[in-house]
């Protein structure tokens, strides 16, 4: 991405919410939401469909009226304010550009309906084309447009009324896998080069890693668990985050005794010393949260493991996934590094372990 | 060249040129002279009906009247059927959406000789709105057998017509046009005026050129409303076949008011691509 000059910077600004609530019927789309999110940040809200998160962006947007809670922007208060009062830019999911005007006149849309006069209005328009690598389509109509250079348009629409927070809606649904990688780490850079605080709603985690300085996983309208992706991916708090951060394996163990951080639990005759990362919550129910490659596979009989047998094989690319059933019956997801070599055959006997470090307790 | 589906098309075209013969028959009769004393018609051709017609003040005056009430009442149902379509399209409120539909329905359905009768009832000289007037101590007004109990009629009949033709383009307009407009700092007004409007104007266009062509036809409302003094283009047809027994004079006279109809409806047309293109302009 090309350096930006100081007319697009925009400062960052604090977005905070405070139990935020809202019910349609008896049906509660979102219920108690506080998150706070620093200046310059991009968080990431992740989940299911249905799980609120939409219904959290409107709220933010204004097309929500939450029945309690706040929504603040540098402790300015949001609620009060029509849509078109609050300074947030919204990308919708499938771009909304004007059919009736030119690429310049959408990007132009938000200075004009600010009264920003046109001598002005014009090289601001020109930066936001520039930014978004689009200058040459701005006598172009969004028909004649790819949904890539759509999506730039709304972009550039978004981005040129200098906004205190930038609200992104699915914004890579509609692209190819191919292209989408590609835009994901273009936006990111922009964002960042831009200091601009931005909220992105999406179902896709890989996603959330990818841009995330924060991440709140949603679930049933509560904010399940919120923090930064590797620690989402690393030590998720319950057995939802675990399984939409892909975890393949959630096993309900017997809590044995702790030494200092570390806990040993069992499931069967599997064992597994780990470390505990919170010191509350994981005393009722525990389940083990276990990556198929924190699952180590070794020849039977090896000291430590657990005799099973491969149940099921299949090829991942580089590496090799498999399902092994241990002999008290306990199944399990593994997956190994091929080292370029073939799978292992169906029903072999083999040693399991769990490498404890790499697995996390969660709460059901 | 296979037969077999033009041969599916003979009903179709069987009964299209029973309508288009009758429309042959009218404009043959048109070239036509008047047998006096009978109903009859003979040749040679010739063009004196038209030139009786065109030289005639009586259709002259009643085709700047008809174009012009035409034009009024289009103009009327659309101020007051855009504002209903758009409440039909948008309102999150199913109850008000159900109340319009159904207003709207009810005039649809129900005929227009009771619907003229009910208006008389309402609108007349000792109506129920005079006598309301009355009773607080205002003076009466005349709404009935008039142009403005006519137009009021015709507005009525139109705007079923022209709401339901509207609803169908404003629903193609996805509403995240409208929150995107809102979201960039337009006021529900604005949004109206640079994304609703110019996105609705083929729409609009096409319901404005039913209710148009409905308002030029119309015959019932001007007969039953207008008290004699209201003289449009199928009255006056009416009348003169009545009056001079001629069936090629008024035979020309209708195939005038057609064409000027038509022509009148193709302006129309045309307006729509101009505006848009104008709209698109001004949006820049």
């Amino acid at each position: 991405m090309s350096a930006t000059s100081g007319a697009t910077i925009s400062r960052g600004c604090r977005l905070e919410i405070e139990g935020l609530a809202k019910n349609y019927g008896d049906v509660a789309a979102i219920s108690d939401v506080t998150l706070t999110v620093p200046p310059g940040a991009l968080i990431t809200l992740l989940g299911p469909s249905g799980c609120g998160k939409t219904t959290l962006m409107r709220s933010i947007a204004g097309f929500v009226s939450p029945d309690r809670g706040r929504i603040a922007l540098d402790g300015r208060d949001l609620l009060a304010l029509p849509p078109e009062r609050r300074s947030t830019a919204m990308l919708f999911q499938n771009y909304s550009l004007f059919p009736h005007m030119t690429v310049a006149a959408n990007v132009g849309f938000g200075l004009r309906m600010h009264g920003v006069r046109r001598a002005e209005a014009e090289p601001r328009i020109a930066e936001a084309l520039r930014l978004t690598r689009i200058a040459e389509l701005a006598d172009r109509h969004p028909g004649q447009l790819s949904g890539g250079q759509q999506q730039r348009v709304a972009l550039a629409r978004a981005l040129v009324t200098r906004p205190d927070i930038l609200l992104l809606d699915e914004p890579f649904g509609a692209l190819d896998q191919s292209l989408r990688e590609e835009v994901q780490i273009e936006l990111r850079k922009l964002q960042q080069s831009l200091g601009i605080t931005t909220l992105v709603v999406t179902h896709d985690q890989l996603e959330a890693l990818t841009l995330s300085d924060l991440v709140a996983v949603m679930n049933a309208g509560r904010i399940e668990q919120i923090g930064p992706p590797i620690e989402i991916y690393d030590r998720p708090n319950t057995a939802f985050v675990a399984k939409f951060m892909g975890v393949e394996n959630l096993v309900p163990v017997r809590l044995g005794a702790r030494d200092g951080d570390r806990m040993r639990v069992a499931a069967g005759s599997l064992e597994a010393l780990v470390r505990l990362h919170t010191t509350a919550g994981v005393v009722d129910s525990a389940i083990l949260a276990v990556r198929a490659d924190a699952v180590e596979i070794a020849s039977p009989g090896e000291p430590g493991t657990v005799a099973a047998r491969i149940a099921f094989a299949t090829n991942r690319g580089s590496s090799a996934l498999y399902e092994v059933t241990t002999d008290d019956g306990q199944n399990l997801q593994a997956s190994e590094d091929r080292r370029g070599g073939t799978l292992r055959a169906l029903g072999s006997r083999v040693g399991v372990r769990l490498r404890g470090e790499a697995c996390c307790l969660v709460t059901g | 060249m296979p037969l077999r589906p033009y041969l599916l098309l003979l009903p179709a075209i069987a009964a299209f040129s029973l309508f288009a013969a009758a429309f042959v028959t009218f404009m043959v009769v048109s070239f036509q002279t008047a047998t006096p004393g009978t109903v009859l018609t003979h040749g040679p051709a010739t063009f004196a009906n038209y030139s009786a017609v065109i030289a005639s003040p009586l259709a002259r005056s009643t085709a700047l009247a008809t174009l012009r009430l035409a034009g009024l009442m289009t103009l009327l149902t659309a101020l007051l059927g855009y504002p209903l379509a758009y409440v039909l399209a948008r309102s999150t409120s199913r109850l008000l959406r159900r109340l319009v539909l159904f207003g709207l329905i009810v005039t649809f359905l129900s005929g227009g000789v009771t619907r003229a009768y009910a208006w008389l009832i309402i609108l007349g000289n000792r109506g129920l709105l005079n006598q309301m007037l009355v009773a607080l101590g205002l003076p009466t007004v005349r709404l009935a057998y008039n142009e403005t109990g006519v137009v009021i009629g015709v507005v009525h009949f139109l705007l079923p017509f022209f709401v339901l033709t509207l609803l169908a383009a404003l629903k193609n307009i996805p509403l995240s046009l409208e929150e995107s407009a809102r979201n960039l700092g337009a006021s529900r007004w604005r949004v109206f005026w640079h994304v609703v409007l110019p996105l609705s104007i083929p729409g609009l266009v096409s319901a404005a050129s039913l209710s148009f062509a409905g308002a030029l036809s119309a015959f019932l409302f001007p007969e039953l409303l207008g008290g004699g003094r209201v003289h449009m283009a199928s009255n006056v047809i009416f009348e003169t076949i009545l009056t001079d027994f001629n069936l090629p004079r008024v035979a020309a006279m209708a195939a005038l008011f057609l064409v000027l109809a038509l022509a009148a409806l193709a302006l129309l047309g045309s307006l729509e691509r101009r505006t848009a293109k104008l709209w698109a302009g001004a949006t820049r």
